[in-house]
């Protein structure tokens, strides 16, 4: 159980805000108060690293206590320690840069060689915490340290779909082309959203993703 | 064979909204729906449609449409110069247009985006439960010349029509606009002088748009990023460079900037009639 504190976020939305860093168990809570939380007459709930929004079709007015009760009698309640049933995805990721324009400038940054980059970007099995940012944007935890950098004082213009990117601590995925302030480190040929399937997006929060370099060869067969 | 109604002009920048795109956000898809919600639901009230039914968002210059069938139509929202067959038109008033004629919408004054609303409503695709256009969700970001759109069965009826009055009239000429907003979640890490500087007027910049409305005039900032937490249209940032951004319909649906002010859906609405240069005084409760 954690210290929370709940408030209004405009008419129709509730706002949980849990005084904690992120951790796997952190994250176990929240899906878990995610699916309890769709009891309510809510329209959506959705997570981030450590608040939870809770939106409803009508206003708060008038309602507000009781729906708050509600809301903290299911917050306080224990949680099924079933653990996270999470998909690992196996990620291919090329490390180019003819599809990752700030590869090499971004490895001369944080003092590595593109293999070093490589390696260490492969090496870890990243959470997905949410999805934000744009359909289908992995937020992914467990960069190492040494892959830190700050983002571009000036954000790119367009990133591609498929731009494996560092921002600050963070690596993640572009799905569509976006302006964006990450350094392009790799692409994938892996589309992360389709409208047309269900589920759209390739990823939800609790699953784990590993990127494996491939080559540029194996990225042009892949992208057919 | 059943209505439908074609782009002759496409005018400068018109979308399908419906009432918007809910359970999604978990995928990180945006809420999108009609800006100014109010001028929305009355276009659609006025013509008996669903409260929800799809309709055409014009921003700054309408589009020329033609029908196929007649066809009761309604505009609402920002003042639009509109013409049926070149007879002048009333905003607010359903009309009946008759097979073959031709609806000319021109320059929007007083506001920035009408809605111009068809009995039966558009029935045109939905993309994960709504019709409003959102790329990279729907194909179209904005209607082009030649575009049709199906319209569904209009339950229009003037005797059921005619006592609904029309109580949103946009008006802008030149004054400052009161913006209602709540205190944000990261409000309470602004210094004194920060909360005295939200009290100033603020300038539309040009960065407007269905995403977002950048205030021109900067409130210094100290504040470091916060975690990546949920926004929803309304939310106001504050960004590094002391820059205010004010989210709207299309919004992504988390952000690393601290939310500073939360506004209240009317003036959602407000926010959504204004464009570049327009004034704006934040009442913060």
């Amino acid at each position: 159980m954690y210290n929370f504190t709940i408030s209004r976020l405009g008419e129709y939305a509730l706002l949980i805000q849990v005084a904690q860093k992120p951790s796997q168990d952190l994250l176990q809570w929240l899906i878990c108060k995610k699916e309890q939380l769709q009891s309510l007459p809510a329209v959506e709930v959705v997570f981030t690293y450590n608040e939870i929004l809770v939106k409803f079709l009508l206003p708060l007015e008038g309602r507000y206590d009781t729906i708050r009760a509600s809301v903290e009698e299911i917050l306080n309640s224990s949680i099924e320690s079933t653990g996270i049933n999470g998909i690992l995805h196996r990620v291919p990721v090329c490390y180019n840069s003819q599809v990752a324009p700030d590869l090499e400038e971004y490895a001369s940054q944080v003092n590595l060689r593109v293999d070093q980059v490589v390696a260490l970007h492969t090496s870890p099995v990243y959470p997905v915490y949410f999805i934000g940012f744009l359909p289908g944007f992995p937020y992914l935890e467990g960069l190492d340290s040494k892959l830190h950098l700050e983002r571009k004082a000036t954000p790119s213009q367009f990133i591609q779909p498929g731009s494996v990117a560092i921002g600050g601590a963070q690596t993640g995925i572009y799905p569509q082309r976006s302006p964006g302030g990450w350094h392009v480190i790799g692409s994938t040929p892996v589309q992360l959203f389709d409208v047309n399937k269900n589920p759209q997006s390739l990823f939800k929060a609790g699953d784990s993703v590993k990127f494996y370099a491939i080559t540029l060869e194996e990225y042009k067969v892949y992208e057919r | 064979m059943s209505a439908r109604v074609e782009i002759i002009n496409k005018g400068f920048f018109t979308t399908v909204q419906d009432g918007g795109r809910t359970g999604y956000a978990v995928m990180g898809v945006p809420e999108s729906g009609a800006m100014d919600r109010q001028s929305f639901f009355q276009a659609n009230a006025l013509l008996n449609n669903t409260k929800d039914a799809a309709m055409l968002e014009c921003t700054l210059v309408g589009p020329t449409i033609k029908f196929f069938q007649d066809t009761y139509f309604v505009i609402t929202g920002a003042h639009t110069k509109a013409t049926l067959e070149g007879e002048p038109l009333k905003i607010g008033v359903p009309t009946l247009a008759r097979a073959s004629q031709t609806l000319i919408t021109s320059k929007i004054s007083q506001g920035t985006r009408c809605y111009i609303a068809f009995g039966g409503g558009i029935e045109s695709a939905i993309t994960l439960n709504s019709k409003s256009w959102y790329t990279p969700i729907t194909s179209n970001n904005h209607i082009r010349n030649g575009d049709t759109f199906p319209l569904g069965i209009s339950t229009y009826d003037i005797s059921k029509g005619a006592h609904r009055k029309y109580k949103y009239a946009y008006s802008s000429a030149g004054r400052v606009h009161t913006i209602k907003a709540y205190k944000g979640p990261e409000y309470r890490l602004l210094d004194y002088n920060q909360q005295q500087l939200l009290q100033q007027p603020f300038t539309v910049s040009k960065l407007w748009n269905r995403m977002a409305i950048q205030l021109q005039e900067p409130v210094y900032n100290k504040l470091e990023g916060i975690m990546t937490s949920p926004v929803i249209p309304g939310t106001v940032q504050l960004t590094p460079s002391g820059k205010m951004i004010v989210l709207m319909r299309d919004c992504q649906t988390t952000g690393g900037y601290p939310r500073i002010l939360q506004i209240a859906q009317p003036s959602i609405d407000t926010l959504a009639q204004l464009q570049q240069g327009d004034n704006v005084l934040l009442s913060v409760t």
